[in-house]
This record gives C-alpha cells, structure tokens and sequence, in this order.
C-alpha cells in the first residue's frame, strides 16, 4: 500500500511535467532558487563545522535557528498549497477502503517526494558536517536526520489533512490564505517589533534560541548541541518533546482521516440570506455597465483571488510607515499613493481570466465592449479612487507641504487611471492564466509564472513610457522650485490619466468586439 | 479552408422586424472548424423551423457543442455562416444575440454571486429596466422551485439547481430562440422534469428550442424535430417522425453513426 501510494505520487508529479514547457520551466526555476539558498546554507554549514577555534555556542544558535526555520516552512507551505489541486489530498481516497495505518504511513512518506524533501535532506547532511567536530553529536545528528526528515513530513501532512477535513469551506480556506499572505506581508514590521524589544538583535538570540529549543520547532536541531555538551538530561528531555511531536501529528492525523472518510462534508446551507439580497446590484445603474461594475466590486469583496490584492494594500501601508519611521527616507512614503494606484490599475489587467469560462455570459448576451469595458474600470474605480487618495495623503499628515500634496494626490490618480485605461486596452486581447475560480489567492496555476512575468514586465514598462510627461515635470519643478509646476504637475497627470482611460474604454472596446471568442477559448483553458 | 461552395442561401438580407414565419429560427450553412488536422464540423447545413422543439444528437465528441458554440458567438467558424431569424451571428452579433437564449455545456458561472443575482446580471447586461428584471427574476425563481436558495451562492447550488438557474438566466430577457447544451446532463430527475415543463410551455407558446444531448429516449419523448451528428456531419434531420420511419430512434442513430464507423463502432455502442 505504502509503495503504491510513493508510486502514485512520483506518478502525478512526473506526468504534470507532461502538460506545459512552462511548467517544467517553473520547476526548474523553483529548484535551482531552492538549491542556490541550500547550497549557500550547506557550504556555511560545512564551514563552520571545520573552522579552527571551533565556537559551539554559535554553532548550537545557527543549527537551532536554521532548524526551526525548516519547521516552520514544512508547516507553512502546505498552507498554501491545499487548494482543490493539491495532488494527494487524502479526501480522494476515500472511495477506496484503504486500511488507515497504511494510508497514515504512505501519506507521510509521500511528502518526502518532493523538492522540498530533498532540499531538506541536503540541509540535514549539512548539520551531520557542521557537528563533525565531535563524535558524539556527529552520532546524534546522524541518527537524528531521518528521524527529523519524517517528523517534518508528519506535521505536514497533519497540516494538509486537518485543513481538508476541519477547514474545507472556501470560507476558511480564503481565510487562511489571506492571513498567509498578509503575515508575509507583515514579516517585516514583526521583526521590527520583535527587535525594540529586546536592546538589541543580539541580545534577543540567546533567549529566542533557548525558547525555540523547548519547543517542536527547535528541539531536533538542539539535539546534537545536548549530545555535544554531554547535557543528557536536556537530550532527554528534547527526545521527549520530539515524541510528543510525532505522536502528535500521528493523532491528527488519523482524527482528521477518520473525519474525512466516516463523516464527508455535506454541501450547502452556508451563506447569507437575506430577503431580497440582491447586494450591490441594487446600488449600481440598472444598465449593462452598471451591472458589469456591481458583478465586478461584488468579486472584489467576495472572492479571494481578488481580495488578495485587496488585503495587500493596508498591509503595504503598515509596512511603509514602519520602515519610514526605522529608516527615515520619506520617499517611502512617499511612494505610497503611486504604488497603490499602479497596483489597483493594474489589478483589473486580468479580469477576463479570473472569470474563466463564466465570460461567456458577455458573449451570449451580446454586452456592448464599451459596457463591458467601462463596467469592470468603473467597479475597480468605486473603490480605487478613494484607496488611492487615503494613500497617497499619508504623507501629508507628517511632513509635506500643501503643493507636494496635491501633486502626489494628482499623480497617484493619474497613475491609477492612466494604468487603469492601459490594462482596459490590453485586457481586451491578451490574458494570462490565473487561479481558477474556487481557488486560492495563493494557488497559482502550473506553469503560469514565467507568461505574468512578461506580462508585468511589459506592463510595468508600458507604465514607465506613459509616466515620461510626469516624470518631466517632476525634474522641472524640483530644478525651479516654483509651485506652479507642482500644480501643473497634479493637475495634468489627472488630466492625461481621464484622456487614458478614455482612449483604453473606447480602443478596448473596439479590440474587445472583435476578439471575443478567442478570448473566450483562451480563458476556458486556464 | 475553403468557403462553403454549398452554401447559397449564406447572403439572406436581415429579417424584417415582424418576424417572418418562413424564416427559420436557426440557419446553419457551410459551418465548418478544424482543430489542427481533424475537422470538428465538416461544413454543416442545419434548419431549425420556427417553433420547433429541435433534439440535436450525436455521440460524443461528434461536433454538437463545437457547432452550437459556432452558432452562439462562443466560437469564431472557419467558413460557412449562422444565422438567428435571419440575423447573421457573426455579421451583427448585437442584434442576433438579443433574440437568442443560451446555456453552454461545461461553461462555469458566475458562482460567487447568488441565484437572484446572477439571474438580475443577466437580465441587466441584456439592457432590460430594473423593474421587469425583478419581477422576471422572481417568476423564474418560483417556476424552477430555487425560492429558497435564492440567497445562497451559486458555488454552493447542486449540479441540477446550477442548470436551472443557468437556464434562467438564459430566458430571462424572452428570447424567441434557446440554444441549451446538454442541458439535463447531471440532472436529477425532479428537476429535469421541472426544466421539461418550462421548456414544453415555452415551445407551446411560440418558442423555439434546439438542444444537445445523446440521451435518445429524452428527445424521442420531447422534440418535434431531431437532427443527428457524427463526426462533424449531419447524418439526418428533419421532424422526429421523419428521421425514426417506423423504427425507434435510438436505433435509427445506431444504424446511421454505425455506418458511417464500421462494425467496431457499433459493437461499442451497443453494448
């Protein structure tokens, strides 16, 4: 059984490379970043272990930290990865009746088919080096290193089994995804936090590495260290916590298979209800376009891979008034308004693929281009326009003066139109794959990262090209210094960014009615 | 690819407002795609009489959903045209659309809205006033027995709950013609008898309804006309009584599809 279900997995993960060259490619991009950052990892390991003055102390903080930061991923990607595609997800055995020691076995090992599996083992051949300066922890790290590369599977599979069985609404799943996305986000300003803490980083390590070691994240990684020192009954004790893990995990587990294969989810009976419910439908013109922009901000509040983006922004925000207010540069906040309006701008660019195959109900009811255009502008807008203005005040509450203002005010809207305007044009022909709908924010599709690559790329070059005018200006004023300019500039990006955004409807539409279904086929495939 | 030679009737002037009773609801003339080397529609001639309740049948993979997607706009043809009461699809897309009703096979929608939503987005991307697309939405609702989850997200509906509200959707602006695409597949049978009756009383009223399927004995019982398809090709159309002559039509098809594939075929479908 536990052969079988190894097999399957190198199966699936081999005949996916079947389906696209991008795929492949994404791949071998994926494992030569994750194999650059080990071997980096590895060769400072080997290092370490070799020096002259051998100094244990640090050797015992480097392995715990590093030990508890492979945990902490082992926990963490599954997290991002659960979507409905995840390739062995234990809900599609169930119809098969297998004995659930064995599933519980197989499933664990199956997660050491993976890149990451060997990206770990090559760590955990750099902790045998790093300790080979003495036997006995030399012994403990080499006996630990598949006793920690199952425990790593274990608690992973615990993961991606207890989210399928407890958390297997989109609802929660959207949820964590979300919280995911912001914590990573938000690293940032908690390291900073965590740092004003304590005096100093280096001070903090000591007691951080201590805590770590008594937990499941770093006790595996202090084993050696104990064995090293000849502290047995911390050894002991470590042992102990990392049992406690496994058995853990196994528990889960089996909880959550039980759950999943003795009592299936029912569907339905979630959601709102109210009477009339018809949200933001009746907000908007009872028109095509008006429909098209309530269907569009409806997306934005309720589905994931929009509210991603949604999500990002205020965590950008924090993160930009924590790093001004630790580094001082007031261009970061500065930046600010603009980069929101570029991102929000940008955002609508792959609106046709987040509809998938629901587009063709543009096509089937015969929606103008112009309605459909200037809906889906029009729904990002009704939100956009004031995000971006907030955005871009921030500054003006500690330090600009009132023409600096207006004129960030003005080019972080002109930015947010004039982009806005572009993705409406390009939209209208080229798509990029996208998550499906019912997916994650997180879940990319195979294969698509090197296609939105370009895609952003050119984007964003096309964004450079129709900023030029601004740019300009904004070397004329700084060389004159008279506000004149500030106000021309302000006042002209709004300008330009209306006449964009006209052109784009109006070009967009054209494109859009001519191209309807090819984009149509192209959508449906991702 | 070479334009229909076959196709003369392919430059008739737009019909006159007033529908005109000759013209057929549907026209197909010369439609053909190939995808890479293997054609999917062979250069098809299709009528659909005003009217008329149309099965349209073949076995899988025979070209059923590429030439009703050809016909809906879905799909660009490679040659040969469309036409709905006259109006050419791809000539004036606008103006054909608004008089054609339609349910695509395996096309998602747009589930994260509710029922009632997705049924008032459908009505009001076709231009209608906010008051006829209430009270419309309202009487679909009540027909098709989706009152009660009227509020609930389309991703959470049941496989037969999504075709009726997909079916609603396609009839709220009263097309005068209905394009649906295997649209009793994954149905339960409560709810493809409650589609059957809308459909039925739609058709006695003066619509017309062509659909896809390969269930034989559905279309025997509902359809005043049949066309069958293999392979891209229109192996026999015309009113059911025509196509069965005297024989069960699911043995009519056999014969028909059959023949044209050899006996391997037909061991197959006999099975």
């Amino acid at each position: 059984m536990v052969a079988t279900l190894i097999r399957l997995k190198k199966d699936l993960t081999f005949n996916a490379f079947n389906q696209s060259g991008w795929h492949i490619l994404g791949t071998v991009f994926a494992g030569l970043y994750g194999l650059g950052i080990v071997g980096m990892v590895f060769s400072a390991q080997v290092m370490a272990g070799g020096a002259e003055v051998i100094d244990s102390q640090f050797i015992r903080t480097s392995s715990v930290l590093m030990g508890s930061a492979v945990f902490l991923l082992w926990l963490i990607i599954p997290v991002f990865i659960s979507g409905a595609d995840a390739a062995m997800n234990p809900r599609q055995f169930i119809t098969y009746g297998i004995p659930r020691r064995g599933l519980i076995l197989g499933l664990a090992l199956t997660g050491l088919v993976s890149i990451g599996a060997v990206l770990t083992l090559v760590w955990l051949i750099g902790q045998v080096l790093h300790w080979r300066w003495d036997p006995a922890a030399t012994a403990t790290a080499l006996l630990t290193l598949p006793l920690l590369l199952i425990t790593f599977s274990l608690v992973s599979q615990a993961v991606t089994t207890s989210i399928s069985a407890w958390l297997s609404g989109r609802r929660s799943r959207d949820f964590l995804a979300i919280l995911a996305l912001s914590l990573m986000v938000m690293i940032y300003p908690i390291m900073v936090g965590l740092q004003s803490a304590f005096s100093s980083l280096s001070d903090a390590v000591p007691s951080v590495v201590d805590f770590l070691t008594l937990t499941p994240l770093g006790a595996g990684a202090a084993l050696p260290a104990d064995a090293a020192a000849g502290h047995w009954g911390a050894f002991a004790l470590r042992v102990g916590i990392l049992a406690a893990t496994v058995g853990l995990a196994v528990l889960v587990i089996r909880a959550a298979l039980l759950k999943i294969t003795e009592r299936p989810a029912v569907h339905g009976s979630a959601g709102p209800k109210d009477a009339k419910g018809l949200g933001l439908f009746a907000r908007f013109p009872a028109t095509p376009w008006g429909a098209v922009a309530a269907r569009a901000s409806t997306y934005w509040l309720k589905d994931s891979r929009y509210g991603g983006t949604l999500v990002v922004i205020p965590a950008f925000v924090v993160l930009a008034i924590v790093m001004y207010s630790q580094l001082g540069q007031p261009w970061i906040l500065l930046a600010l308004g603009p980069v929101v309006g570029w991102m929000l701008g940008f955002a609508i660019s792959a609106d046709i693929s987040y509809d998938h195959s629901a587009f063709a109900l543009h096509i089937t009811s015969g929606v103008s281009g112009t309605a459909d255009r200037a809906g889906r502008l029009i729904g990002l807008l009704s939100f956009g326009l004031p995000a971006t203005v907030l955005a871009s005040l921030i500054p003006a509450l500690m330090f600009t003066e009132p023409v600096t203002t207006l004129a960030l005010v003005g080019v972080s809207l002109g930015l947010l139109l004039s982009t806005a305007g572009f993705s409406c044009l390009v939209s209208a022909r080229f798509t990029y794959p996208v998550p499906r709908p019912g997916d994650g924010p997180l879940s990319q599709p195979s294969g698509s990262t090197g296609r939105l690559m370009i895609v952003q790329l050119g984007m964003l070059v096309a964004t450079l090209i129709l900023m030029l005018p601004e740019v300009i200006l904004v070397i004329v004023w700084l060389l004159s210094d008279a506000s004149l300019w500030g106000w021309l500039l302000g006042i002209g990006a709004v300008l330009k960014g209306l006449a964009l955004v006209w052109i784009g409807v109006r070009l967009g539409a054209r494109v859009y009615e001519r191209s309807q279904p090819e984009l149509f086929q192209a959508v449906s495939q991702y | 690819m070479q334009p229909a030679s076959e196709s003369p009737a392919a430059l008739t002037p737009p019909a006159p407002t007033p529908p005109d009773l000759r013209v057929p609801a549907l026209r197909l003339r010369g439609l053909a795609k190939r995808f890479g080397q293997t054609p999917a529609v062979d250069h098809l001639d299709l009528d659909v009489p005003r009217g008329s309740f149309y099965g349209f049948v073949g076995p899988n993979g025979a070209g059923k959903t590429t030439t009703l997607s050809m016909a809906t706009g879905l799909m660009r043809p490679d040659a040969g045209t469309a036409e709905v009461g006259g109006i050419d699809v791809w000539a004036q897309p606008r103006e054909a659309k608004q008089t054609m009703g339609v349910l695509a096979d395996g096309v998602m929608l747009f589930n994260k809205l509710t029922g009632a939503q997705l049924v008032t987005y459908a009505g009001l991307l076709r231009g209608m006033d906010r008051d006829t697309v209430a009270s419309r939405t309202e009487d679909l609702l009540r027909v098709l027995g989706l009152e009660d989850a009227r509020g609930k997200l389309v991703q959470d509906y049941s496989a037969g709950m999504t075709k009726k509200i997909a079916l609603a959707s396609a009839m709220v602006h009263a097309p005068e013609l209905l394009v649906l695409d295997e649209p009793f597949e994954a149905v339960d049978p409560v709810s493809a008898r409650t589609i059957r009756g809308l459909l039925e009383s739609y058709v006695a009223s003066g619509g017309t309804v062509i659909l896809s399927s390969h269930v034989m004995d559905l279309v025997q019982r509902m359809c005043s006309h049949v066309g069958i398809i293999a392979e891209g090709r229109l192996l026999a159309s015309g009113t059911l009584d025509e196509v069965r002559g005297g024989s069960d039509l699911e043995s009519r098809f056999v014969d028909l599809v059959g023949l044209e594939a050899g006996d391997q075929e037909l061991a197959w479908l006999q099975l």
